[in-house]
Parts: C-alpha cells; sequence; structure tokens
C-alpha cells in the first residue's frame, strides 16, 4: 500500500461515517436513559402518594 | 458524572466501536492472502462475514428467549425474542447485500444457483415469515406463544439451511464450507488479527441496537 495511492483518504472517510453513526447510537442511547429515569421517578411518586393517601 | 451523561453498559459499547475502527482502518492496509479470483476485495471477509456472525448471535438470543418464554411466559422475553430477531433480519438484508455486490465482481453475476445462497435465502424468508405471523396475531399473549413456538422450528430450519444443507450438497463454490467457517480461505495469522476483532465488533453493535430497541419497546408498555 503506496502512499500516493491515497488510500488512506478512504479509511479516512470510513473512520469518520463509523464515528459519526456510533456518535448517533450514544445520543440515542442517552434519551432512553433519561426518558427511563423519569418514567421511574413518576412512577416511585405515584407509589408515594398512594401510601400518604 | 452528570446525570444525563450515564449510559448503561458503556464500556462494551465503547469495545464494539473500537473494535470496528480498528478493524476499518487496519483492515485497509493488512497483508493480506492473495488470489486471483478476489485479489484485494479478499478485504471483504472482515465486513461481508461480520453480517452473518452478527446475524447468528442475534438469532440465537432470539432462539434462547423464545425458549424462555414458553418456560414461564413473561413478556420481557418474548420482547427479547423479536427485536433480537428483527436486528438479526437487518443484519442479514446487509450480508445478502454485501454478498451480491462481491459475487458480482468474483462470480459474475449478483446472484449464482448455489446451495449456500439459496439456503441464505430462504432462511431469510423463514425469519420474515415469524415477522408476518407475529403481525397477524391481535392478541399479545397468543401472538408471543404461537411466534416463540415458530421461532424455535425457525432456527433450526435456519441451521439446516445455512449451515448443514450447504456441507452435504459438497458444491457450492461459496467458501467456508469445509470445517470451521471462512478456514476454507486460509486466512493467514496475520489476516486473523483483524478478522477475529472485527467479528466481536460486529457483534457487540448488533447487541446494542438490540438492547436500544428493547428499551424503547418497554417504555411503551405500563404495568
Amino acid at each position: 500500500m503506496t502512499p500516493d495511492s491515497k488510500l488512506y483518504i478512504v479509511v479516512a472517510v470510513l473512520a469518520v461515517i463509523l464515528i459519526g453513526l456510533f456518535a448517533y447510537l450514544f445520543v440515542m442511547d442517552r434519551k432512553v436513559s433519561r426518558i427511563e429515569r423519569e418514567l421511574l421517578q413518576e412512577k416511585e411518586s405515584k407509589n408515594k402518594l398512594k401510601q400518604e393517601g | 458524572m452528570t446525570d444525563s451523561s450515564l449510559i448503561k453498559g458503556l464500556w462494551w459499547k465503547l469495545l464494539a466501536l473500537l473494535l470496528l475502527l480498528y478493524a476499518v482502518i487496519y483492515g485497509f492496509f493488512i497483508e493480506v492472502p492473495y488470489f486471483e479470483v478476489t485479489k484485494e476485495s479478499i478485504r471483504n471477509v472482515f465486513y461481508h462475514v461480520g453480517m452473518w456472525f452478527g446475524m447468528s448471535a442475534m438469532l440465537i438470543t432470539s432462539f434462547i428467549f423464545s425458549i424462555r418464554y414458553l418456560r414461564g411466559f413473561r413478556e420481557k422475553e418474548d420482547i427479547v425474542a423479536v427485536e433480537a430477531a428483527n436486528v438479526g433480519i437487518f443484519f442479514g438484508i446487509l450480508g445478502l447485500i454485501t454478498g451480491m455486490i462481491w459475487a458480482k465482481s468474483t462470480w459474475g453475476a449478483f446472484w449464482v444457483r448455489d446451495p449456500k445462497l439459496d439456503g441464505a435465502a430462504v432462511g431469510m424468508f423463514i425469519y420474515l415469515a415469524y415477522m408476518v405471523l407475529r403481525g397477524s396475531i391481535n392478541d399479545i399473549h397468543k401472538r408471543a406463544k404461537v411466534s416463540a413456538v415458530f421461532n424455535i422450528f425457525a432456527f433450526i430450519l435456519w441451521i439446516v439451511f445455512v449451515m448443514v444443507l450447504p456441507r452435504l450438497a459438497g458444491s457450492t463454490i461459496h467458501p467456508g464450507q469445509d470445517g470451521a467457517p471462512v478456514m476454507a480461505l486460509n486466512l493467514s495469522g496475520s489476516t486473523r488479527i483483524v478478522f477475529y476483532p472485527a467479528m466481536i465488533g460486529w457483534i457487540l453493535l448488533g447487541f446494542w441496537i438490540m438492547n436500544l430497541r428493547i428499551r424503547i419497546k418497554r417504555l411503551g408498555i405500563r404495568d
């Protein structure tokens, strides 16, 4: 693989795409985690109200 | 760590990224064995074969969770089974498309009459039938039970069509039929240091997408 074949440009493009796709997954994972926590808190506060009432 | 940056199982998700980055970068520069028919396109084994490893991992997961569902009828396990199969089908479609691109240059046609190729196609149809079956039953408990039974048969049939029949036919042009898959390519030791990490990376990526699909589906269930 000679440096002047510019193959490394293609590799760089693929690496950027891969990082981009994974960044997308990370963001989605964080959003789902946040909604999961919110639902859990909602449920806990409802249970508390039930016990008090 | 702030509350919003918390990601469950961060280490293996990062590992998937690192392994695939390594595979995509080093896979282009590593010395590969020379075959007249493939030339540089032999590097596809790091990527095309990864789709089938990913699919296999997902379908095995789906199979295990269908059995577990039938033992206790817990809805959670039905969700894992269906989402694993979903990601498996996704990998399978990518495996077929990438295989067709490679086949065109290697064998001269997008599709050739071959036990391995036809078996993979039939295997895909079996899993598409699983999804159609699920979609046709409205009662969620009945749907889960019927499709779990179907899924167990589907997995066994898939193994037969993809692994057993092509070996029995003995005349497939697709490599990977003698003993362990891909070994027939005579992958040199140096090629394996990209191949195996790449396969683990693709499998982990599959599990991550599956994990997200399961969690999103569970959010919609009120208990």
